[in-house]
């Protein structure tokens, strides 16, 4: 007896039959999710929530990594002095140089603007953001920064380190946004490389150099090309700085991003409207134009009411008026 | 002896549900350093199978999957791949239960190491099918050998690897 209630107590190996059952409903709902959550604009709506009561305490998180960071840098700095301070001695004779080219081909092309009466590109504002979250992972690449909705902050903005694009807002929160990066494996941009036009689309792959995908054939791209954000599908503005082109071990031909030359602490997000299409401005003029038509309507409806209200004393007037011309008439013939 | 299994389940189940919170956070943590990104490991994990090892249950797996499905939403993810793996994980851990009985800490470090590599397995594709395209395998392979790495350590904050064994075996 003592023996089969022992044998009975003994606890089972997956804890039950309901357990077991358990484990197995759940990993299907964890498919289930992967299928049917698949680019739901919910999932991403809810996350700027959940990334604005996150943000705060994801500051905590990263004070020790952030802590290590600075001491290595500081290490690194000290260990380099001299040398750094031969380069940038080097580097700043260059930079005067070019300083001084800049300013002559700003003016030169001031004036040239001027004389062909070019329309100017509008101008992008921005707010600088700072980094509190980060996900390098196998699915996704992304950062968490301290700017939400109600600094400016919208889903398809760009994020800017002061070398170059890093990537562009894929959800905005109340405080918080999460930024894209070109790295990550559903990051597509389009390019433009600076020196002969040619067009991309810069895909990121999860590696720390994205790949420029759809290469039109025989495009000339040489190793060392700038390529800037093309600005076509009205995604990014034109001409945002985003890397060196280069050619792996493979032929395939992949951007060094000038974001990744140095730490992201801050981002720049910036905030930049695309001109509207002429279809958009026409039907825009017709509404407005169809509302300008609608309120006069309705001014005249209302002026009629009010003159019905008025009319028999205007009425009067005017027969007063005329009874005084006919007898000053009937007066001055007599 | 009894008690010491029921306290080993209770003491992981709450040591473990702090443990992977935190280890959630750091997951998300700005981690790179010197321009390289460091891999964090899934400390999470540690607890699911623990919780598996220890003391399997329908909370246990629920709780395994809630916290791989947090991981997942708070890294900006496809939902899925890591609420997943963790299942897998813990139910790779109640799976060797009565093999592990009276083993040594590195026969259970062994069974955790092929529990992650489950996981990670069962994550990757179940991340395929969320993003529409392999994710990055040499991430994900570098999260899971530093997550059977740091395992040991972090494994000892919830009793040890060693824990496994003697618990299984007074059960058993």
């Amino acid at each position: 007896m003592s023996e089969r209630r022992r044998t009975r107590r003994r606890p089972s190996r997956f804890g039950g039959a309901f357990a077991r059952l358990s484990v197995v409903g759940l990993a299907l709902a964890a498919v289930g999710l992967a299928v049917f959550t698949r680019g739901a604009d919910w999932v991403d709506a809810s996350r700027g929530a959940v990334d604005d009561a996150m943000a705060p305490t994801q500051n905590v998180s990263a004070a020790p990594f952030a802590a290590i960071r600075r001491l290595g840098d500081r290490f690194s700095e000290h260990m380099d002095v001299v040398e750094e301070n031969r380069r940038l001695r080097e580097q700043n004779a260059e930079l005067i140089q070019w300083y001084d080219l800049a300013r002559s081909m700003i003016d030169k092309m001031e004036r040239y603007e001027r004389l062909l009466n070019v329309v100017p590109d509008p101008t992008a504002e921005g707010v600088v953001a700072r980094l509190v979250g980060e996900t390098s992972g196998p699915f996704v690449r992304a950062r968490l920064v301290n700017a939400g909705r109600e600094h400016g902050v919208e889903p398809g903005q760009a994020a800017l380190s002061e070398r170059g694009l890093v990537g562009r807002v894929v959800t905005a929160g109340r405080r918080s946004a999460r930024i894209l990066l070109l790295s990550d494996i559903n990051s597509r941009v389009p390019v433009i490389a600076d020196r002969n036009d040619t067009r991309a689309i810069l895909a990121g792959d999860n590696t720390d150099l994205p790949r420029l995908e759809f290469l039109p054939r025989g495009h000339g791209l040489r190793e060392g090309d700038r390529i800037v954000t093309s600005g076509d599908a009205g995604l990014l503005p034109r001409g945002l700085a985003v890397g060196v082109a280069f050619n792996d071990d493979q032929g395939v031909w992949r951007v060094r991003p000038y974001a990744s030359d140095a730490p992201i602490d801050y981002v720049r997000v910036v905030r930049f409207s695309f001109p509207a299409s002429p279809e958009e401005e026409a039907a825009a003029d017709a509404a407005a134009a169809e509302a300008a038509a609608a309120a006069e309507a309705e001014a005249e409806v209302e002026g009629e009411e009010g003159g019905g209200a008025d009319a028999a004393p205007v009425a009067a007037a005017e027969d007063d008026a005329a009874a005084v011309a006919s007898a000053d008439e009937t007066g001055g013939g007599g | 002896m009894r008690p010491t299994v029921k306290a080993a389940g209770v003491g992981v189940f709450g040591f473990g549900l702090v443990l992977a919170i935190i280890g959630i956070l750091l997951f998300v943590a700005p981690s790179r350093i010197g321009g390289i990104d460091v891999a964090m490991p899934w400390l999470a994990a540690v607890t699911a199978y623990m919780w598996g090892a220890l003391r399997p249950g329908i909370a246990q797996s629920i709780a395994a999957f809630a916290l791989g499905l947090a991981q997942d939403y708070i890294s900006g993810g496809p939902l899925g791949p890591f609420a997943l793996g963790f299942v897998v994980i813990y139910g790779v851990a109640a799976l060797q239960r009565d093999a592990l009985a009276g083993q040594t800490a590195a026969a259970a470090w062994l069974g955790f190491a092929l529990a992650v590599i489950a996981g990670a397995i069962a994550a990757w594709i179940v991340g395929w099918v969320g993003l529409g395209r392999p994710p990055g395998f040499m991430a994900l392979a570098s999260q899971a050998v530093l997550t059977i790495v740091v395992g040991a350590l972090a494994a000892r904050l919830l009793g040890g690897f060693g824990s496994v064994g003697v618990a299984n075996a007074e059960r058993a």
